[in-house]
């Protein structure tokens, strides 16, 4: 028998299964290749820039001076063969001659700094030895052509950094080691011997102090070991020690909430879409039966015709895939459309052939094993059937459930890859699986409820609810398919939506328009004095005290093990950088508009030392679930090296995109007053003029003071999000596709399936208004409680994964499950109809034997 | 007459090939009369059948049951005349499994409005001896029993017309001729055409009229 022949002259013959089949799979596989292929062109983009990134193989850096004897535990992993360059980084205003100023990061390094990658000055000139050397001969600036387009300045012109005059020597037009960061504000390179001279480094300002190092031929994985090693030396958890793998990871993870959800988009596409193409096999393979008893009885092998059939699941499962990476070939450069804003350097967003080979096999043997259990019924066919009426018997609800394990395994193993966490990947397994048993017993309990239908007058329902009661096992398994396709239909809009809320642009009258850090202590009156002048109100103004964590409930604070990024999920890599940095402690006696208590109290007054009393803490929810921490749990924070405990009693809300100075921790009153501190401000909302006027006057009086234009962070922030938002919308519109798809098959296999019925009834004289009817109240209920059912337990889900995946970030929205509801309903009642109507035309002759 | 078909033909495409099943048909049955269509597999006889019950149309002539055409009727028409008019009993029984004997028997009645079917069903069942099992599925019942409840659901609307198409084709010899004597005694009873489709000349001997099906043409 030629195998190939008959499998396309039946692909041929089924048209109609061949082509829902493929774009049902090739739906579900898109979204899954297409996300592949924007995380591996990202991520193979920045690997390839790593070393260039950070300009070195490892670095170890800190918010301040970093020690000798910290250098001393990395530089003898290197026994002498290494070189080394510090540089600090930090933001400041810096103005032109005309004392027009604008924030800059300002990079201050010594001449060896980049080791790798190339600097690229206008008219096409490189980064040379004699240019290093000059940067340091004079105060001299390198700065990135938005400084000349931002100050409007030009070569040659002097720009003030802090107390000192520049000269513009260099713009550049690429840099290797430009972040994500230089996006946000320019970058201007000095001398490290120069920064001392402007005076921008005083106690508490915002400056990372870095000593990067270059160590010959050191492969990754031995520069990952050293960096493992130092960790653990390192007792002070506010040191971090990174390889320039580290830094492109990081740079990646700028994206990890996008990547997140669209992660949980291309995964419930996949389960939706196995959903979708296991009804249609079935479908398709229960209306074969009798073909296949033919063929065995006409000789024809169980063995090969269960071969014939596998083969034919391969072959569509290969063209899904291949359909799927045709279309992954048209959504991924759109989805890098969002990097642009993010990424400083450009990616090549395109579909590699380990994505190609990874999308095909999850194709095939995804497909295979959908269907196997299907298949498997094969087994039970019997060549006598063609002699009697009877069906080969299925399984049974249970039976099925047991075969279908294999493929609920695949999916679970496809969900902790593709989430990089077992817990999330089962945590999303389990609660399809849990919400699959809630929706039987629910159907179960509602359909029992049905028996009432002996008292029905109106004929089409008094069947249809008699059918419902009657066809228990069928009915509950296409609730259950249409609840779980309602469910994961619902759910990506509404994560979506809660997504959206906390991503959304906060209102621009009410976001300050400057926010103002590093003043100092002594420097608040004259911050003051000149804000008034201008008739200006100061919105906040709120100290800011550096500390470091070092014991929670008595119990020395645990930075976490060294082991690398790349090997933890995202949990703990979550929790570890966490640990991992210094806090910024503050106190003010009440809450601004911002903040909210939702569990404990506020503070009760001024703290006043009794020798017994702990000072009293509140903490931003989210940061004390990170730590495990609750009311009445004491920490211990170090400042300038002076213990300070105080006791949880409080957990506050935080709307970060208010863009006031907000704290995770914040003391009572009384406590850190005679710490050393700086203070951070919010001006509110004004015109234009008086906005550069106050920002002006700050630079030339105040010049180590860094100010954010607000304004102009939104706006930037607003274009990324408009961004991400297309992303979302664009992945979500294929995962409802996939859903409808899904409730398509679903009822067209029913109504398909009871073709029978519907003939018997027309030949004892049903009219076709009742018949139809009875169809539609059967499929109708059916989907209204399914969709019902789905719909609640979606907004449970959505709940459940906000809270574990994007930080208890939940926004309740009728709107989608209304419509969920309405769209479902109003889709199977059509499709049924539609299917009724066809299975009304055909004749009912069939119904004789001979 | 209570039925007259007319110069009827019956073809159909077969891929690119018309088959001609019935060939210028032209037959007449009395009021009460039976009769079996008898003839070779392939003969045309199923086709007829079908014509006869209205699950088809005829590619041309006419069909008069009860002076009227059902050729001519839209589809609809022709299955409010069915419910009414005619009873059909088939090889394979085809009885809804979900629904019970009695269930299965109200179903005619209730298609035609009855609101309380359960008495007269009930009572049809007894007719055909299966009153104790009203309330069994078809899967709880023997192949005689479904085709006793089948035979009662065709004629529980006492039609002017049963069809039978090979009713006891699926039947042990012993069950066949009884399910055979009940149709025909119900026939009797009711004063029913039984037109009835059979393979079995002694089956067809009982009937008062025999029409012999060759390739599509009566003889």
């Amino acid at each position: 028998m030629n195998y190939l022949k008959y499998i396309l002259r039946e692909l041929k013959g089924n048209r109609k299964f061949t082509i829902l089949f493929i774009l049902n799979l090739s739906l579900g596989l898109t979204g899954f290749i297409a996300l592949d292929g924007f995380k591996v062109s990202l991520d193979k983009t920045i690997r390839s820039k790593s070393k260039g990134i950070l300009g070195a193989d490892i670095g170890l850096s800190a918010r301040r001076q970093i020690s000798k004897i910290e250098k001393k535990y990395l530089e003898d992993e290197f026994s002498g063969k290494f070189e080394s360059s510090h540089m600090v980084e930090m933001y400041s205003m810096v103005a032109n001659q005309s004392k027009k100023s604008r924030l800059i990061q300002v990079k201050a390094i010594e001449s060896n700094y980049p080791f790798y990658g190339n600097i690229e000055f206008a008219k096409g000139e490189m980064l040379s030895q004699k240019i290093r050397d000059n940067l340091s001969k004079d105060n001299i600036a390198w700065v990135y052509e938005d400084v000349l387009h931002q100050l409007k300045v030009k070569i040659g012109d002097k720009v003030k950094i802090g107390d000192t005059l520049f000269t513009i020597r260099k713009s550049i037009l690429a840099d290797s080691a430009s972040g994500i960061s230089t996006n946000m504000a320019p970058r201007i390179y000095i001398s490290l011997k120069r920064l001392k001279s402007t005076g921008l480094l005083r106690p508490g300002s915002v400056a990372w102090h870095s000593h990067v190092y270059k160590i010959p031929e050191t492969p990754p994985k031995k520069l990952e070991e050293i960096r493992d090693r130092i960790f653990k030396n390192i007792d002070k958890p506010d040191v971090r020690v990174y390889t320039h793998e580290n830094v492109s990871q990081q740079m990646a993870r700028m994206l990890s909430r996008l990547n997140d959800f669209l992660g949980l988009t291309s995964l419930v596409a996949l389960f939706l879409s196995a959903l979708g193409t296991g009804f249609l096999f079935r479908s398709f393979f229960r209306s074969k039966s009798k073909q296949i008893a033919v063929l065995i009885s006409l000789g024809l092998q169980k063995r090969s015709a269960f071969t014939l059939y596998l083969s034919q699941v391969v072959i569509l499962g290969l063209l899904s895939s291949m359909i799927a990476i045709l279309l992954s070939l048209i959504i991924v450069p759109g989805l890098g459309a969002v990097t642009q804003e993010l990424l400083p350097f450009p990616v090549d967003f395109t579909i590699r052939a380990s994505t190609i080979i990874m999308g095909l096999s999850i194709g095939t043997v995804g497909s295979l094993l959908i269907c196997l259990p299907i298949l498997m019924e094969l087994k039970r066919i019997q060549p006598s059937v063609l002699l009697t009426d009877k069906q080969a018997t299925s399984k049974g609800l249970i039976g099925n459930i047991i075969s279908s394990i294999p493929a609920m395994g695949f999916f679970w193993a496809l969900a902790i890859w593709l989430s990089n966490s077992f817990l999330i990947g089962s945590l999303f397994t389990g609660i399809f699986i849990i919400s699959g048993v809630l929706l039987a017993l629910t159907a179960w309990l509602i359909f029992s409820q049905f028996n009432f239908h002996r008292s029905v007058n109106k004929l089409s329902l008094k069947w249809a609810l008699r059918d419902l009661d009657r066809n228990k096992i069928t009915t509950i398994a296409c609730f259950i398919s249409i609840g779980l396709g309602t469910l994961l239909l619902n759910l990506i809009p509404q994560i979506q939506k809660s997504l959206s809320e906390e991503l959304s642009s906060p209102e621009k009258s009410k976001v300050p328009s400057l926010f103002i850090f590093d003043i100092q202590e002594e420097q608040v009156p004259s911050f003051k004095s000149i804000v008034s002048k201008k008739d200006i109100k100061i919105s906040q103004l709120s100290p800011n005290v550096r500390a470091r964590l070092v014991a929670v409930n008595d119990i020395a604070f645990d930075k976490g093990d060294g082991a690398s990024a790349s090997s933890l999920s995202r949990e703990e890599e979550r929790e570890k950088r966490f640990r991992n940095r210094g806090f910024n402690l503050s106190y003010r006696s009440e809450l601004i508009n911002s903040e909210k208590v939702i569990k404990g109290r506020g503070f009760s007054g001024h703290f006043v030392d009794d020798g017994k009393s702990i000072p009293e803490i509140t903490l931003e929810t989210r940061f004390a679930k990170r730590l495990d921490l609750h009311i009445g749990d004491t920490m211990t924070f170090e400042i300038e090296s002076v213990p300070i405990k105080g006791k949880v009693v409080g957990l506050r809300t935080i709307r970060w995109t208010s863009f006031q100075p907000n704290f995770f921790v914040q003391f009572q009153p009384g406590v850190l007053e005679i710490a050393p501190k700086t203070f951070v401000a919010t001006l509110p909302s004004m015109d234009k003029k008086t906005k550069q006027e106050i920002q002006d006057s700050i630079v030339d009086t105040l010049p180590n003071i860094s100010l954010i234009n607000v304004s102009r962070i939104v706006e930037r922030i607003s274009n990324i999000m408009d961004q991400m938002a297309w992303a979302l919308r664009l992945m979500s519109a294929l995962c409802l596709i996939a859903g409808f798809v899904v409730i398509y098959s679903i009822a067209n296999h029913q109504a398909a399936s009871r073709k029978w019925d519907i003939g018997l009834l027309k030949s004892l004289g049903a009219s076709f208004p009742t018949i139809r009817a009875q169809f539609i109240w059967q499929f109708g209920l059916i989907s209204f409680f399914a969709t019902l059912l789905g719909a609640t337990i979606s907004l449970l889900v959505s709940f459940l994964i906000s809270s574990l995946l994007f930080e208890g970030v939940w926004a309740f929205d009728i709107v989608t499950p209304l419509l969920t509801l309405i769209g479902s309903v109003v889709v199977t009642v059509f499709i049924t109809d539609m299917a009724i109507r066809n299975s009304l035309k055909v004749r009912t002759r069939e119904l004789f034997s001979t | 007459m209570i039925i007259k078909i007319e110069n009827m033909s019956k073809s159909y495409l077969q891929g690119k090939t018309t088959v001609n099943a019935l060939k210028n048909i032209n037959l007449e049955v009395e009021d009460s009369q039976s009769m079996a269509i008898v003839g070779p597999s392939g003969s045309g006889k199923t086709t007829l059948l079908s014509l006869l019950g209205g699950l088809d149309l005829p590619t041309s002539g006419s069909i008069k049951l009860r002076d009227k055409c059902i050729s001519s009727m839209t589809e609809e028409e022709v299955v409010e005349f069915r419910s009414e008019n005619i009873g059909i009993v088939f090889q394979q029984f085809h009885l809804m499994p979900h629904l019970t004997a009695l269930e299965n028997v109200c179903l005619p009645l209730e298609i035609m409005g009855d609101k309380n079917p359960e008495k007269l069903a009930l009572e049809f069942l007894d007719h055909v001896g299966l009153s104790k099992r009203a309330d069994h599925f078809p899967h709880q019942m023997s192949g005689g029993e479904c085709q006793r409840v089948a035979i009662a659901r065709a004629t529980v609307t006492r039609p002017k017309i049963l069809l039978a198409d090979e009713p006891s084709g699926n039947l042990d010899t012993e069950t066949g001729i009884k399910v055979m004597d009940l149709i025909f005694k119900i026939a009797e009873e009711n004063q029913m055409n039984l037109i009835l489709v059979t393979h079995d000349i002694r089956l067809a001997n009982r009937c008062q009229k025999q029409v012999h099906l060759t390739g599509g043409l009566l003889k």
